[in-house]
């Protein structure tokens, strides 16, 4: 189960300050569609796991507030990094500046302390597949591919997806 | 302060700093702080670790967000005289010459100022 309500204590290494307003666009993008309690399905490394999604209901008022490509893109944020907790086990170090080049969103470390980047996309109705070929290759052609393992977690939130891929974990 | 607790600063930083409308003066002030974050996490990391390599970058990118061209560029100098790897190297000259191109902006948009003269009499 991933609780947006503590995706803190869901992320190891994840801060508070951060964990909030990620959440919080999750909550926005689900609430276009859903209501707490709705289903994720998930491939991890090829391998399908299903996953309930809680959250506090929110006051009408608060999508409004938000950016529609924001929501969507951070709302994916925080899906993924859930994931990657749970199912790959992986600790968040800091999230790398957009400028900064693609490829690249996120720096974490896996059980055995080896350095991973993840590279995240969102959308609200697109092609998964598609989505995810293309931050993999993102994330493999980034400047520090060199130095670990390259990753990339794509979701799409219509019918709530995601799809997370590494190159040195099982497929 | 810890390495750690200058991750999690960053991650803050860089969260809001990118929330914010791009170029307006408090995006200017969120990323003058995650420069300032990455530079510390240079001071701690050699720059041929990876978390070295994303800070060195990180502090340049930053501070041409804050719109401190000036400071960009002195900062590109100072890491391109550690040992880099040469694909950072060349990043880090990419960085330098946007700042350089900004500063050269910077200068063509002042307003010309001229001397204007005057003489100064007795009331």
């Amino acid at each position: 189960m991933i609780d947006l309500d503590d995706l803190e204590g869901l992320c190891p290494g994840l801060p508070k300050e951060s964990a909030g307003p990620l959440a919080l666009r999750a909550c926005v993008a689900l609430e276009r569609r859903h209501s707490p309690g709705v289903a994720l399905d998930a491939t991890v490394h090829s391998a399908p796991e299903r996953e309930e999604i809680r959250w506090s209901k929110l006051p009408v008022t608060v999508a409004s507030t938000q950016d529609d490509l924001r929501v969507t893109e951070e709302g994916a944020v925080a899906i993924a990094l859930a994931l990657s907790a749970r199912h790959c086990r992986w600790r968040v170090v800091r999230c790398l500046q957009s400028r900064l080049g693609e490829g690249a969103d996120w720096l974490m470390v896996d059980s055995s302390n080896r350095h991973v980047i993840l590279e995240v996309g969102g959308t609200d109705e697109g092609r998964l597949g598609a989505l995810l070929s293309m931050k993999t290759e993102q994330a493999r052609s980034s400047l520090f591919a060199r130095h670990c393992q390259p990753a990339a977690c794509v979701v799409r939130f219509l019918e709530p997806r995601a799809l997370l891929q590494s190159d040195h974990e099982p497929r | 302060m810890s390495l750690d607790e200058l991750n999690r600063r960053v991650t803050n930083a860089i969260i809001r700093a990118e929330s914010l409308p791009a170029g307006s003066r408090d995006a200017w002030g969120a990323f003058h702080e995650v420069s300032a974050l990455e530079e510390s996490i240079a001071t701690l990391v050699p720059p041929d670790d990876l978390e070295g390599e994303i800070a060195r970058l990180g502090a340049v990118t930053a501070a041409l967000s804050a719109g401190e061209p000036l400071r960009a560029l002195q900062l590109a100098e100072r890491f391109l005289a550690e040992s880099l790897a040469p694909e950072i190297a060349e990043k880090l000259r990419q960085l330098g010459q946007e700042a350089d191109a900004e500063l050269a902006r910077a200068v063509t948009d002042e307003p010309i100022v001229r001397p204007v003269m005057f003489t100064l009499r007795a009331a």
